[in-house]
């Protein structure tokens, strides 16, 4: 086995199903207009929780996704988000998959993947209905169906990584991919996250008293919380020879990965672990902080997670920390394909040359001194992003892009 | 050619009991003894639990009440393999080796029980979730728990890939120590044996159309770092590790393992001409793998189906079981049902002593 860390790594394709947008310039568009799609939950009965905000997709309908596929209608609701987004990915890419038989695979990252499915057994198990029709349903819930059907669905034979890191997740697998093309075991990977909502994800986060009342307000003061979400969104990376070689557009070339764990408690995030998965990013690119012109951060909304963010910028930028942003604030927590959807936005503002904000905001926190991009895009020279993510367990991952020009060799 | 990658402990807990020594003297005696899976939501089901073990003691602390069976299964693993090790305490380790040149990598079908419980909690009344437990959704959770106890820094990722996760850890673990990002992973394969868990199985077996078979439960991990990480620190190889491979082959196995199989092929040459024993199960032929007649052995036809652990669990008959010699070259191939497939290639060094 050897690892080439010189092989450059880009991005050529993106894919995405988001409460603001099913497509990429939709998505993208919204975020920059500020649209905060936060309502009142719907798919599962709130009524006896500690809030009813959430950022559910209630206008998801795979079918215009997959017209005339009833197969797919037919799936749980993770795979028909993951799907929607990889055939976006996908199609952008427009990479020759058929003709690299076991060298393109997925990397998919989850918090409860198929949720709803698991849902329908307890649902059956406590009316006392768990039937053999049922038992055989809960296959569908393993988290490995969903990333194994976009590799049944598009054809891609390489490996299929599957990885439980819940909020973090995707980013932990854009670095499985990117480890992936750098060994040389693939030549092409898609990977990003997805997950769709739950009913004991929301219950849990609200008995956690971790969901705001309204809407979530990363890095604001008087901030109350997150609001769980839902969602997929894939990325296509290959190599930088195999894009030009083919004449791909790109979107931007992945330079550093890192990763970390708090090692310090189960639900309690340390500064110390995000700024060691940042570091680590940056070293692999090896490229100094002050290089960092955007950083699209975990941004949660929450007291804890904002604020140990906050510190741990201070931390890793000094005096100079660049601006920082959360499409949390619009699109709600989609779990395992947040970083996903984040790193999709940083590629659009990479292309755009433009910084989506962290909409909700009310004012600034002494504990959170940052300029957030509050309520309002703004135009900058976008070239090197940062792009942090944080899990339960204190598990972080960060993922480096630098824009890319047509004219670098 | 020598592998660069080294196997220097392994920890075991099975239906033999705890540790490797267990487990080598178990499996020599003779198969598995299964039971019913008490509580069990759907039929009955037959599985090969752990013994019951003293989590407060083996860990040395009292508050594990929010462990769950998997998490259990996870820390003494991890405990047990930092004491093979040498390392008495975090801080004996800590001395040698910083946090963050650790990690752990684990495969599991995840805490199910504790998914369902906590399901099944919201739909009594929500306000009867316990707190303490809600993060155990996390299917990573099992492992960050352990990550916490010993001060693993490095990264902490759970793999969930079917019967191939434990082999695709392993994997992942090499790419971090050959990437240089740490210099000690641990890792491995655990399972849980309980009612949600053992509605997975039935459910898996049932979308085939069978009876859902006997099936396993525990952990086995191991310390996985360069060779001359190893040799730099003492350690003794019990097996080198060449390289894994993966694939995705839906309907096919045999056409994903043949992949798997050139894959390694080519980076190793002629060293799958030298094989002497593969794991593979049982209705895996070999020949149409690309393999040569050699000794195999099918481990789920003795012990059950380990589920996410399968790899792992071979790895540990290979070090320590009695079917594998010193100097052997030996391949583990895994296939899941639904196409996943993966192999990895090593050489057993030593025998347990």
């Amino acid at each position: 086995m050897s690892h080439h860390a010189s092989q450059r790594i880009v991005v050529t394709g993106l894919g995405i199903v988001s409460v603001i947008g099913q497509d990429v310039p939709t998505f993208f568009a919204r975020a920059c207009s500020g649209a905060v799609a936060i309502d009142r939950v719907e798919g599962i009965d709130v009524s006896r929780m500690n809030s009813d905000r959430g950022a559910e997709i209630k206008d998801f309908r795979v079918e215009d996704h997959f017209p005339g596929r009833p197969d797919i209608a037919a799936l749980g609701r993770a795979k028909q988000l993951a799907l929607a987004a990889a055939r976006q990915c996908i199609d952008d890419a427009d990479f020759p998959l058929a003709a690299h038989p076991y060298e393109v695979g997925v990397a998919l990252g989850y918090t409860q993947s198929e949720a709803k499915t698991m849902e329908a057994a307890t649902d059956r198990i406590t009316s006392g209905s768990l039937d053999s029709a049922g038992v055989a349903a809960f296959a569908d819930y393993a988290p490995q169906s969903v990333s194994q059907q976009l590799a049944r669905e598009f054809g891609l034979s390489g490996p299929v990584i599957t990885i439980g890191n819940a909020c973090s997740a995707s980013n932990f697998a854009i670095g499985a991919a990117l480890d992936a093309l750098r060994r040389g075991e693939v030549v092409a990977m898609l990977a990003g996250g997805a997950d769709a909502f739950s009913r004991s994800g929301y219950a849990g986060f609200s008995k956690l008293g971790a969901i705001s009342p309204d809407v979530p307000r990363p890095f604001s003061a008087d901030r109350q919380g997150m609001v769980p979400g839902e969602g997929a969104a894939m990325l296509f990376l290959e190599t930088l020879e195999s894009a030009r070689r083919r004449g791909a557009d790109v979107y931007a070339e992945v330079i550093g990965y890192g990763e970390s764990c708090d090692a310090h408690h189960i639900t309690q995030p340390d500064p110390a672990g995000i700024v060691q998965a940042a570091r680590a990013a940056l070293r692999s690119a090896g490229v100094s902080p002050d290089e960092v012109s955007f950083v699209s951060a975990h941004g949660t909304g929450t007291q804890a997670s904002d604020k140990a963010e906050s510190a741990a910028f201070a931390h890793l930028f000094g005096e100079r920390i660049p601006p920082v942003s959360s499409i949390k604030s619009m699109v709600g927590h989609a779990m395992g394909a947040a970083s996903a959807m984040e790193c999709v936005a940083a590629l659009c503002s990479i292309r755009e040359q433009v910084l989506t904000p962290t909409m909700n905001f009310l004012g600034r926190d002494e504990q959170c001194p940052l300029d957030c991009v509050p309520n309002q895009a703004r135009p900058a020279r976008v070239h090197t992003v940062l792009k942090t993510a944080s899990a339960f367990g204190g598990n972080n991952a960060a993922v480096l892009f630098r824009q890319i020009s047509r004219q670098e060799p | 050619m020598h592998p660069r990658l080294v196997i220097t402990a392994a920890s075991a807990l099975t239906s033999y009991g705890l540790g490797p020594e267990a487990y080598a003297q178990g499996v020599e005696a003779g198969p598995a003894q299964f039971s019913p899976m008490i509580g069990s939501y759907a039929q009955e089901i037959l599985c090969a639990r752990v013994p019951a073990y003293d989590a407060r003691q083996l860990l040395g602390v009292r508050s594990i009440s929010n462990f769950d069976r998997l998490t259990l299964h996870v820390c003494v693993a991890v405990d047990a393999l930092h004491k093979r090790l040498g390392f008495g305490d975090t801080q004996q380790r800590r001395a040698l080796l910083a946090d963050d040149r650790v990690s752990l990598v684990l495969g599991s079908s995840g805490p199910l029980q504790s998914i369902v419980d906590l399901d099944l909690q919201t739909i009594q009344e929500p306000s009867y979730v316990q707190p303490s437990i809600v993060p155990n959704l996390v299917f990573n959770v099992p492992a960050s728990y352990a990550a916490i106890r010993h001060g693993i820094r490095g990264s902490c990722i759970t793999l969930t890939d079917g019967d191939t996760s434990s082999l695709k850890a392993l994997a992942m673990a090499a790419t971090q120590l050959e990437s240089g990002r740490i210099d000690l992973a641990l890792v491995g394969g655990a399972e849980e044996a309980t009612p949600a868990y053992a509605l997975y199985r039935s459910a898996l077996a049932a979308t085939d159309g069978q009876a859902c078979p006997p099936f396993s439960e525990g952990a086995a991990m191991f310390s996985l770092e360069r060779a001359e990480h190893a040799a730099a620190a003492g350690r003794t190889s019990m097996a080198g590790l060449f390289g894994c491979a993966q694939v995705f082959a839906p309907d096919d196995p045999h056409a994903g393992l043949a992949a798997c199989v050139d894959k390694l092929r080519r980076r190793f040459g002629g060293l799958l001409d030298a094989l002497t024993l593969v794991y593979a199960a049982k209705d895996i032929d070999l020949q149409r793998v690309g393999l040569d007649p050699c000794r195999r052995i099918s481990l789920a036809d003795r012990l059950g189906h380990f589920g996410a652990m399968s790899g792992s669990v071979a790895l540990l008959d290979a070090l320590v079981g009695p079917s594998a010699a010193a100097g052997e070259l030996i391949l583990i191939v895994q296939a899941d049902r639904a196409g996943a497939c993966a192999a990895g290639l090593l050489q057993k060094h030593a025998t347990l002593h």
